[in-house]
């Protein structure tokens, strides 16, 4: 058992059309399976009015339809469907491989970040890439997948002032989170890699390569690899 | 078939339907258009499905050349319309037929308009919604904003056979002040009871327009003792969530698609 993971599930209003329902209050991936479980199975059998299911780290939002259900009939739905789940099919987590180009333009923090720590950019890309990360929400943007755990070796504030522009696939450290930025965009995150693999991409069948409850191993490439690979999912 | 060509785009002129739902769970947000009923009622007027795509224009309006004959309406923010520089009003289906020009001016009160067209701005659908999402670049006119020189299709429909005409009892009004109904969120209790969470609902502020597309920023009178304990552990955050960030308790974010003008 898991130190935050609360013994029954708080609900919260989140709005006239809103259920917030919490699992426990910490980063831990024992809260964060219970989240990611709930969500599957609410997709499996939706209680009636159910719109969108929202996960994140440790909670739960619900967009429910006010003139099909009420805020308190989900709730009863929901602990019911949570006293169901050891009879519900959970797939296992997929595992994911991320090959990540660290340091020199790809990763124009990685130095700085490896100095703040004592450590040599070799000792930062071991550190980094050894793990098996969990998602554990994707948001921000499309795609975006918060992993933890960072080594905590590795935990490194934000910049102070964000970069305008990050490019798409920067793989960035913030305090004890690491995550890839799938599109251009704003960012204060201590950018480490880049990696060549399109996180989203609205053409695909399925545009998002992660979702939450999936399993990361970044795998470091180098500058070569880099290129080859990018080339070859340009399409 | 093709039904407008871009002459100017106006300040911010998007394609919009209903939104995007199902992929906030992908970090998508719904888009859409803002003033729901303003959306559907556009619709409506010109026969179409409620859920079709319509341009959503915003504070000054584009000028359109009219490739086909076709009815459309406008709604929402009061700005005024032309048709071939003559009046033409609001909230009403307009015949239009091909060298027209429509042109949308300066909004004198609220702040989005919408216009329809029979069949339906057609544009792709990305995951089960024409809206264009800007910082995404993705749905709508090529994932952005119109610009000069656009061309716009619609989908396949018949002109109605009366004109249609929303009767005026029903028309919003768009004041500069609006009062934004609020119930506590889910955080209400990271608040000091007496004094937060009662200022938070009670204050006033004039918007910035910098966020056009995640929410309105605005500053508001200063909530004391606010925010005690800082969370990186973020629930989602609904439209219309007023959040408060923790550099600065005085400013704060209404997310989009807040329905202030819906009754």
């Amino acid at each position: 058992m898991s130190e935050g993971l609360y013994e029954r599930a708080r609900f919260r209003t989140a709005g006239d059309r809103g259920l917030l329902v919490e699992y426990g209050d910490a980063i831990d991936p024992v809260i964060n399976r219970k989240v990611r479980a709930m969500a599957i199975a609410l997709g499996k059998e939706p209680p009636e009015g159910v719109l969108e299911v929202i996960p994140t780290y440790r909670s739960l939002l619900i967009l429910y339809d006010p003139l099909l259900t009420t805020s308190s009939r989900l709730e009863k739905d929901l602990l019911a469907l949570e006293e169901r789940l050891p009879e519900i099919q959970i797939p296992p987590p997929e595992m994911v491989e991320i090959p990540v180009c660290y340091g020199g333009e790809y990763g124009p923090d990685l130095e700085s970040v490896a100095q703040s720590h004592g450590l040599s950019s070799e000792e930062v890309i071991r550190i980094h890439s050894e793990p098996t990360y969990q998602v554990y929400m994707i948001g921000f943007t499309p795609g975006f997948p918060f992993l933890g755990r960072l080594p905590e070796v590795l935990h490194t504030p934000r910049h102070k002032t964000p970069r305008t522009r990050v490019p798409a696939g920067s793989v960035g450290i913030a305090n004890d989170q690491t995550g890839i930025y799938p599109i251009e965009s704003p960012g204060g995150w201590q950018l480490i890699g880049r990696t060549p693999l399109k996180i989203f991409d609205p053409q695909r069948p399925n545009p998002f390569l992660l979702k939450a409850g999936d399993l990361v191993k970044f795998k470091p490439i180098t500058p070569d690899e880099y290129r080859r690979l990018a080339e070859g999912d340009g399409d | 078939m093709e039904i407008f060509r871009v002459l100017e785009p106006g300040i911010y002129t998007t394609v919009q339907d209903r939104g995007r739902y199902g992929y906030q769970q992908f970090g998508i947000p719904i888009s859409g258009a803002m003033d729901q009923f303003a959306y559907r009622v556009a619709n409506l007027l010109v026969g179409n499905p409620e859920d079709a795509a319509v341009l959503e224009i915003t504070v000054f309006g584009p000028r359109l050349e009219v490739l086909a004959e076709a009815d459309i309406a406008v709604t929402g923010a009061e700005m005024p319309i032309t048709i071939n520089d003559e009046a033409a009003e609001g909230w009403t289906s307009l015949r239009v037929r091909p060298g027209d020009v429509v042109a949308l001016k300066q909004v004198r009160s609220g702040c989005r308009a919408y216009l329809a067209v029979t069949g339906g701005i057609d544009v792709p659908v990305v995951m089960g919604s024409r809206s264009t999402y800007v910082g995404g670049k993705l749905g709508g006119y090529q994932g952005r904003p119109l610009a000069k020189g656009d061309l716009l299709a619609r989908g396949p429909a018949e002109p109605l056979k009366a004109p249609r005409k929303l009767p005026p009892n029903f028309i919003p009004r768009y004041p500069s002040e609006i009062l934004l109904r609020a119930i506590p969120g889910p955080q209400d209790d990271y608040f000091d009871e007496a004094s937060g969470s009662s200022s938070a609902r009670s204050s006033r502020s004039a918007p910035r327009p910098t966020a056009w597309d995640t929410g309105l920023r605005g500053r508001w009178s200063p909530i004391e003792r606010g925010c005690p304990k800082a969370s990186s552990r973020s629930p989602a955050s609904r439209e219309g969530s007023r959040s408060l960030p923790m550099a600065s308790p005085s400013s704060s974010c209404w997310s989009r698609r807040w329905g202030a003008t819906r009754r």
